[in-house]
């Protein structure tokens, strides 16, 4: 049953963002949470990895981009789609978050419908999705 | 592990060896959390719910504010170190 569900990790430092994500995800994905970088890039390296990483851009000691350059830049994590979740992207900030091997945006306020499907579009390995 | 749960609990009944929390069903929690805590998996949160629930007036609610303040920040690994502390 829950055992077959795919993971998604989100990584936030703010609780109340990570309470939003986890109910829109928790009824059919398995939801991990790490609240730092440095915490998500420990996670990531477990067996088995998420499927998916959901992560905040704007976190203190470690920000989203340095994240990712650092999932990317390791063999072991650099398969795993991972999905930006911002209030505040640009253009620069998207063409810096795609460079770095993101697969798109997820824009707050958050939208349940629209998380949802960015994340199953994320999980069928499309790219380039801004939402 | 449970004889000592149950000592607990005996303590917080006052020495009546009636307890106000199932130490089996405990010990299962706990079990079935720290492999949760442990992989930072969001279903700790309601099973930790769940152990302060059954612990609560007890000895050891001190110990487990802390476990719910912290799975409730999703501070997992400082939830793990207060989880150990129901264990010694």
């Amino acid at each position: 049953m829950t055992e077959n569900r795919l993971t998604i990790l989100v990584v936030d430092d703010s609780p109340s963002n990570v309470d939003v994500l986890k109910n829109i995800l928790a009824s059919e994905y398995k939801v991990k949470v790490a609240i730092s970088g440095a915490i998500a890039l420990k996670a990531t390296e477990k067996d088995p990895p998420p499927d998916l990483i959901l992560l905040d851009v704007i976190m203190p000691e470690m920000d989203g981009y340095e994240v990712c350059r650092r999932l990317k830049n390791n063999q072991i994590t650099a398969a795993i789609p991972v999905l930006f979740v911002t209030g505040v992207a640009d253009e620069f900030d998207r063409l810096k978050g795609l460079s770095l091997g993101a697969g798109g945006f997820i824009m707050k306020p958050l939208d349940a419908n629209k998380v949802l499907e960015a994340v199953r579009t994320a999980l069928k390995g499309s790219k380039y999705l801004v939402t | 592990m449970e004889s000592l749960l149950q000592v607990r609990l005996d303590d917080a009944s006052g020495g009546t060896g009636q307890t106000m929390a199932d130490p089996t069903r405990m010990r299962h929690l706990i079990d079935v959390i720290k492999p949760l805590l442990e992989d930072m998996d969001s279903d700790a949160v309601d099973l930790v719910e769940e152990l302060a629930n059954m612990l609560r007036g007890t000895p050891m609610s001190p110990i487990m504010d802390k476990i719910t303040d912290a799975v409730a920040n999703y501070d997992f690994e400082t939830a793990m170190d207060e989880l150990q502390k129901l264990e010694v």
